[in-house]
């Protein structure tokens, strides 16, 4: 028996059912810990509308239907509604009605204002925040719950109304496809040319001779952690995660509200490192590469059917020489398919030039394709 | 583990922790904080310590009607008169048979960012500096009058087997009480390796909530 308990039945009265009530309750609260604000914002406004969505008067408990837009922002409300404002503390426990207010919240998502806010139009909405309030930049959740709940999140807050990512409520399904785009994103970002790694994260030992680092995939993993995190900072996200099977390289779990101690695995990832040649210097060949690939597919449905994950993917990383697109899995498709394992690949270039005849090869650059596209 | 500080070295690590504390309180919308209430964050800090692996400030408090530090009370003089600390509507309250000051608190940020940067320099002191934060980060969930009241329900303050005047020891060979229930959370949720140190001070704070919500 723990001191907890012991002291529990002898003094103040901790009982560990209670404790264990707080805990289902609340279940993932704090765990985004050394996440910046903003991202502890996005997850606390996650959990929060999961928390809504999961009770059975949800709806009701929401209040009037409508918008909602919950402001980052901490500080004294503004002059115009100060008076308007009330105050609420445990906000989190999800019992105070949401629709049709404006909030002011700290990234916790705990302590909170809020003023009366019914608009005609959307157009009202973000006018009130941006011009009235003057919190145009203010990082901003607009909670929209006229028919199906939709959160939409601005991180450089309403005075930029095109720049948003849709925020699921907690323990909804996160669709693979968006986990995935995340991944495309970091690579964009961070990877494709290794201009745009990270100083401290390095996945070319020489990029000259196209020689990857010792533990490439590691990285690769570190880099792909950082930005999954931040996407998704209500869940928690491993690297090299041990199982029976093996090591997942990326597993995406999420604590289930109200049933503690359990968690749902949203997806997994397993990274590839395609090589031309080895740390060392040695050849990589054709043939190892396409069992790495196939290997690659038969780990994945292992860890996914043994993490009961919702999805899983095969994410290749290419750093050989010439660029080949996606036509490496070829070869596994139809496996693929079969254990339901989506692929997906990405090409690390060896240096900007290389990058640039590739975006030239492919139309990428093409007057028409960019007029197109703005 | 090391759990306590060497005498000469404390005013330092008071006055780091109030710092932090009012900088965490700044970050979720507590400033400026009241007497009450920076002594409680303090106290928390300290009795949630060992979950984190971190030394205690001051292990041993006199218990009173809510905790009030004398020593921690100078160093924040201290700090008000270096400049790092901004102080409005001070004014002296009786407190049983003692006076004490009752004044809100906040961070002139002139003074105190560069503290806080050079802090930033170090590991050791940033994981220091990240707990007591979080402490205030859990805490704003109680708001201002919660946190004035969570001492009354807390572990350690609470147990009502020490009574005003006896001493409470944060540091007693057997662990306190405080950060043992923290650390249960862990325990009865089945995953103790993946309860995070941060998740069990949230999850003690809001468990204050609920027993002062009972109370």
């Amino acid at each position: 028996m723990s001191n907890a308990t012991k002291r529990g039945v002898g003094s103040t009265g901790w009982d560990d059912a209670e404790l264990l009530a707080t805990a289902s309750e609340f279940a993932g609260v704090g765990s985004d810990a050394g996440l910046d604000r903003v991202d502890r914002f996005r997850a606390a406004m996650a959990r929060l509308v999961g928390k809504y969505c999961a009770r059975e008067a949800g709806a009701a408990a929401r209040g009037s239907r409508g918008l909602s837009v919950f402001l980052l922002y901490p500080a004294e409300v503004p002059d115009i509604v100060a008076d308007a404002c009330k105050r609420v503390t445990m906000l989190d426990r999800a019992r105070e009605p949401l629709g049709g207010r404006i909030w002011f919240v700290n990234h916790v998502g705990s302590l909170a204002r809020w003023c009366p806010g019914e608009f005609e139009s959307d157009d009202d909405l973000f006018r009130f925040v941006t011009d009235d309030l003057g919190l145009g930049s203010v990082p901003a959740v607009i909670v929209d719950d006229e028919d199906e709940i939709e959160l939409r999140f601005y991180p450089d807050g309403l005075s930029r109304p095109d720049k948003w990512d849709r925020l699921h409520p907690a323990n909804a399904q996160i669709p693979l496809d968006e986990i995935l785009r995340v991944v495309e994103g970091v690579y964009r970002k961070r990877l494709v040319t290794p201009a745009t790694h990270p100083t401290d994260l390095k996945v070319w030992a020489d990029a000259r001779t196209g020689t990857p680092v010792e533990h490439a995939e590691r990285v690769l993993a570190s880099v792909v952690l950082i930005a999954l995190q931040g996407r998704f900072s209500w869940c928690d996200v491993d690297i090299e995660r041990p199982l029976p099977a093996g090591r997942i390289d990326i597993v995406i779990d999420e604590p289930v509200v109200g049933d503690v101690g359990t968690t749902v695995t949203h997806a997994i990832l397993e990274l590839k490192v395609l090589r031309s040649r080895s740390h060392t210097g040695r050849r990589v060949g054709a043939a190892r590469t396409a069992q790495a690939i196939e290997d690659g597919v038969v780990q994945a449905a292992a860890y996914r059917t043994e993490s009961k994950a919702r999805a899983a993917a095969l994410c290749c990383f290419d750093m050989r020489d010439d660029y080949a697109g996606s036509a490496c899995f070829a070869p596994v498709e139809a496996l693929a398919s079969r254990v339901g394992i989506e692929l997906r690949h990405w090409h690390l270039f060896r240096n900007a030039k290389a990058w640039r005849n590739q975006q030239l090869a492919t139309g990428a650059l093409d007057v028409e394709r960019n007029e197109d596209a703005s | 583990m090391k759990t306590r500080i060497a005498p000469l070295r404390l005013g330092i690590e008071r006055q780091l922790r109030v710092i932090g504390l009012l900088d965490g309180a700044d970050e979720v919308g507590l400033t400026p904080l009241a007497t009450l209430e920076l002594h409680t964050l303090a106290y928390l800090s300290d009795a949630l310590a060992p979950v984190w692996g971190l030394p205690l400030v001051d292990a041993q408090i006199l218990k009173g009607r809510r905790p009030y530090f004398p020593s921690l009370q100078r160093d924040i003089d201290q700090l008000v008169g270096l400049g790092v600390i901004a102080v409005a509507g001070a004014t002296y309250i009786q407190a049983g048979a003692q006076w004490q000051v009752d004044a809100r608190f906040s961070l002139h940020r002139e003074y105190a960012d560069p503290i806080l940067n050079a802090v930033r320099q170090y590991e050791n002191r940033t994981r220091e500096l990240e707990f007591v934060r979080e402490v205030v980060f859990a805490a704003s969930a109680l708001g201002r009058e919660g946190i004035a009241d969570a001492t009354s329900v807390d572990a350690a303050y609470g147990d009502p087997v020490v009574g005003e005047g006896g001493v409470i020891d944060l540091a007693d060979e057997q662990g306190n009480a405080t950060a043992d229930v923290a650390r249960r959370f862990a325990a009865l949720t089945g995953q103790e390796t993946s309860v995070s140190p941060a998740a069990m001070l949230h999850l003690y704070v809001r468990h204050l909530f609920m027993r002062l919500e009972r109370e």
